[in-house]
């Protein structure tokens, strides 16, 4: 099992060099670069101004010089500084020779898009596995319709204009909880439990809204699963031995219809990086999904190639991860991997 | 097996009624939201003037996060917003846009002309107490000329040969030739302190989010991704402001940033067209709470031709057009009456706007005239004009923004029905430059210019600024309006300048390299507990005079505000 995972991290890295060199050719590809977004089409703005910042960032040579550079900042894990916003570091923070310290983008725009996505992904699961298995049991009865519905209603209304309808009920029409933001204006003032309180409001709407969109595919996954399972000669021969059905419910089908679920949830892995970028500007939060489409827009390359990185380290890492899980938890995937 | 079919869809598919009722209930809980006002806030009522008070908090909600506050590499319209509270420039624009001291006191200008004078106020200080001297003038100057920094607006700079400073208040600088818009630049340069930035690389850093100023505010907070806080300088060098406290939070989405208005939560948004008419005058409860204000903004849009290509090199075919196309209409149509026609490239009401010009009115007959003059007649009868049995068909490129593609599309029918066949593409910005704009690759586009404070408009007219990537991408080639042109650049005189910029404007309109289509206004709302505010706007617009802007004591917000 060990060789395996060595075997398998190993085989990562000319993974990543591919993918990433695939990414900067494709970002190449789009026209244009931060010179002509930058001060684009303004007059004021001399070509010769935008030759020198050109060859200030290299991108005057070749795409594949270009792709070498930036291959050899990362052999030392150095993501660079963005071309757009006052030269700050992508991945991390620096600390300049007074001590200043400059916060890096993904550093900051990470964490909340983390939380967001971890809260959404429990709420999801947490709602969805129950819902699936009672569809799965009350097949084709009205409570299965009914959440089929649910879920499909979830699943295809635009979650944009659920938020907005929401924000304009709870927050403008009973002001029940705050529009947009993370927290409120002044609330620094405020005792330490009243400042978490103060940013659990703001979560709820964003994390509702997320978790709302998701409940289709885990529940319907969990609900076929279940059915599936359901069906199984070990089922009836659960039944036939006379145990409960709880037993035979929760103890043998929904152990077995949960694991295609683990390789769901290796696949998620990488998304939680992800953010909407239409919610996240929405609620006003400053996380991953705006950040990467600020910097598309912006051709502000070290950005997008930093994020594109992680999120294909990450991808691969939930690959492995959910290969492993699914191993552990089922044990003729193991013996054959074994 | 039909039957089978049906039977298993029945089985399946089939829906109670008591689902429905289900679902009905649902979309009723999701929609009630829109109707049933419950407000539970006091009505407090805005309508009083009161005197001019000291204090309070005035916030905002901008679109975009600036990345740093040193304007000069930062670019972004956030950036200078924001900086332009916190930094002094020598010069600054009154509210009708003339020209008018800020750090400096007055100025004087050599008899050749090459020389120009800044003489500081007295006794000017930074934020942080430290005397601002003509060396800080200097080191700013040295700085946006360095060819280190990060800055794509270093070239005018570059123009002066020499600057000095003879003593700590005297900053004189010479440049080459006469050189009129060196004014203007001297009014967008923020002057920034070289005691704190001379052993810094101004491209990196820290001080961009921790700056140091002297303009009437101070940065006090900035959480990154959400708000930034500025509170008064009392060392200001323009006196005080009233306000206290000038928040801006960053809200990047329009419809949550007019949602924080209607709970009073934001005092100032810019709002579009459909909100401006249409949605908050159907909203009483908000219209006693938020007063609107409309000012001319800086920008026009217009149908430029490439005047390489046949037929656009005939100006009876470009005047023809001029007269197809109706303004009004677009102007109702596209921004809902919200902009005004224009007859120069610069802004109504100003003293470069000459005043004796007027736009092309519609007028298809004389349009079609023009076009018959031209050689252009329908000999096949297909409703489209031929030449040469060639029919007169055109593509216009605009890119992708709504307005721009509704303007597209009413020329579009008023062309044909002058006998004009016209195609429409909707392109990427950034391919609509490199693919068609800078090979020249194109017959008409519609795109718009903003507008600088300087008359001069050299880089888009002369005839020698027509390389891939320069501005005069039509191919405008006009000897008189290149002699204009380069002697506009040379008179610094108000007076005489303005004479030079009617004539050039005069000529272009004739000429109609492009057919001005309409001037936008920019729209604000503004909560009513903000008082002291220029309505209707000069033309510098309401922010002229934010600094006399007040909120009476008893219109305040609370410290912390509710949701």
């Amino acid at each position: 099992m060990l060789k395996y995972i060595i075997k398998r991290f190993l085989w990562m890295i000319p993974m990543l060099i591919g993918i990433s060199l695939i990414s900067f050719l494709i970002m190449q590809l789009a026209p244009g670069d931060i010179t002509t977004t930058e001060a684009n089409f303004n007059p004021k703005a001399s070509e010769e101004s935008r030759q020198k910042l050109r060859t200030m960032y290299n991108l005057d040579k070749p795409v594949i010089v270009q792709y070498g550079l930036w291959l050899k900042r990362m052999a030392t894990l150095d993501f660079g500084n963005s071309f757009a916003s006052h030269q700050r570091p992508v991945f991390w923070q620096t600390k300049d020779k007074d001590g200043n310290i400059t916060l890096g983008m993904i550093q900051e725009a990470l964490p909340i898009t983390l939380l967001i996505n971890v809260l959404s992904l429990a709420l999801i699961i947490m709602i969805a596995l129950p819902l699936g298995v009672i569809s799965a049991l009350k097949q084709n009865q009205l409570a299965d319709r009914a959440i089929t519905i649910f879920v499909f209603i979830g699943f295809a209304i635009p979650g944009f204009w659920l938020a907005l309808m929401l924000m304009y009920w709870t927050g403008v029409q009973h002001h029940w909880l705050p529009i947009s933001g993370l927290q409120s204006m002044g609330s620094e003032h405020l005792s330490w439990f009243a400042q978490t309180i103060d940013f659990i409001k703001h979560l709820i709407l964003p994390v509702f809204i997320s978790a709302i969109t998701g409940l289709a595919g885990i529940s319907l996954f969990t609900r076929n699963g279940m059915l599936e399972v359901l069906h199984q000669d070990y089922i009836t021969t659960a039944r036939s031995k006379g145990l409960s059905e709880n037993r035979v419910v929760y103890g043998h089908a929904l152990r077995n219809a949960l694991l295609p679920l683990i390789t769901l949830l290796g696949l998620s892995i990488p998304g939680l990086i992800g953010g909407s970028v239409i919610a996240e500007s929405i609620f006003a939060i400053n996380g991953m999904g705006k950040l990467f489409y600020d910097a598309v827009l912006m051709r502000d390359f070290p950005v997008i190639m930093g994020i594109l990185t992680i999120g294909a380290l990450l991808t691969l890492i939930g690959n492995l991860l959910a290969d492993v899980a699914y191993a552990w938890a089922d044990p003729r995937v193991r013996r054959g991997v074994m | 097996m039909m039957n089978m079919f049906l039977k298993l869809s029945r089985t399946q598919y089939d829906i109670r009624p008591v689902e429905i009722i289900l679902l009905l209930l649902l979309s009723l809980f999701l929609l009630n939201g829109c109707d049933n006002a419950n407000h539970q806030r006091a009505q407090i009522d805005y309508s009083k003037q009161h005197p001019a008070t000291e204090g309070g908090t005035l916030i905002n909600a901008m679109t975009g996060e600036p990345s740093g506050l040193i304007a000069m590499t930062a670019g972004e319209s956030a950036a200078s917003a924001i900086a332009g509270n916190i930094f002094n420039s020598l010069l600054k624009y009154d509210k009708n846009l003339d020209l008018a001291g800020e750090l400096a006191e007055y100025w004087d200008i050599s008899k050749d002309k090459k020389t120009i004078t800044f003489h500081l106020k007295p006794n000017l200080k930074w934020a942080d107490n430290q005397p601002l001297t003509s060396e800080d003038v200097l080191f700013t100057w040295q700085k946006v000329t360095d060819d280190n920094t990060r800055t794509p607006y270093g070239a005018d700079y570059k123009l002066v040969i020499k600057a000095e400073t003879p003593d700590a208040n005297t900053f004189k600088i010479t440049y080459a030739a006469p050189y009129a818009p060196a004014l203007e630049t001297w009014a967008s340069l923020h002057i920034l302190p070289k005691h704190l930035l001379k052993d810094q690389d101004i491209n990196t850093t820290a001080f961009a989010r921790n700056p140091v100023g002297s303009h009437y505010y101070k940065l006090e907070k900035w959480k990154n991704g959400q708000y930034l806080t500025l509170v008064r300088n009392p060392n200001s060098t323009q006196g005080q402001a009233y306000i206290e406290k000038l928040t801006s939070r960053i809200i990047p989405d329009k419809a949550a940033q007019f949602l924080e208005l209607s709970a009073d939560n934001i005092d100032i948004m810019g709002l579009d067209s459909i909100q401006y008419s249409r949605v908050l005058p159907a909203r009483p409860e908000l219209n006693k709470n938020i007063a609107l204000y409309k000012e001319l903004g800086n920008s026009y849009v217009y149908l430029g031709f490439n005047l390489k290509r046949q037929p656009f090199n005939d100006v009876r075919v470009r005047q023809a057009i001029n007269y197809a196309i109706n303004k009004q209409e677009i102007i109702e149509g596209v921004l809902l009456g919200l902009g005004e026609p224009v007859a120069s490239p610069y802004k109504p009401g100003t003293r470069w706007s000459n005043p004796a010009l007027s736009p092309y009115l519609y007028n298809p007959d004389k349009a079609k005239a023009l076009l018959k003059e031209a050689g252009f007649t329908d000999t096949n009868g297909d409703g489209i004009l031929e030449k040469d049995g060639k029919p007169f068909s055109f593509e216009i490129l605009t890119n992708q923004n709504k307005e721009r593609e509704m303007t597209a599309v009413l020329m579009q029918r008023r062309l044909k029905d002058v006998g004009i066949d016209v195609k429409i593409r909707i392109l990427e910005w950034a391919s609509f430059l490199g693919r068609f704009i800078e090979p020249r690759e194109f017959d008409a586009v519609v795109l718009g210019w903003s507008l600088g404070l300087d008359p001069d408009q050299y880089n888009i007219w002369h005839s020698s600024q027509q390389g891939p990537k320069q501005f005069n991408f039509v191919g405008y080639n006009n000897p008189k309006v290149d002699a204009l042109l380069e002697a506009g650049r040379l008179e610094l005189d108000p007076d005489k300048r303005m004479k030079i910029y009617h004539e050039f404007s005069k000529i272009l309109l004739e000429d109609s390299p492009i057919v001005y289509l309409s001037a936008g206004y920019g729209l604000n709302a503004i909560h009513k507990r903000v008082q002291g505010i220029s309505n209707p706007a000069p033309p510098a617009g309401i922010g002229h005079n934010t600094h006399e802007w007040y909120i009476p004591s008893q219109y305040a917000r609370n410290e912390l505000s509710e949701y």
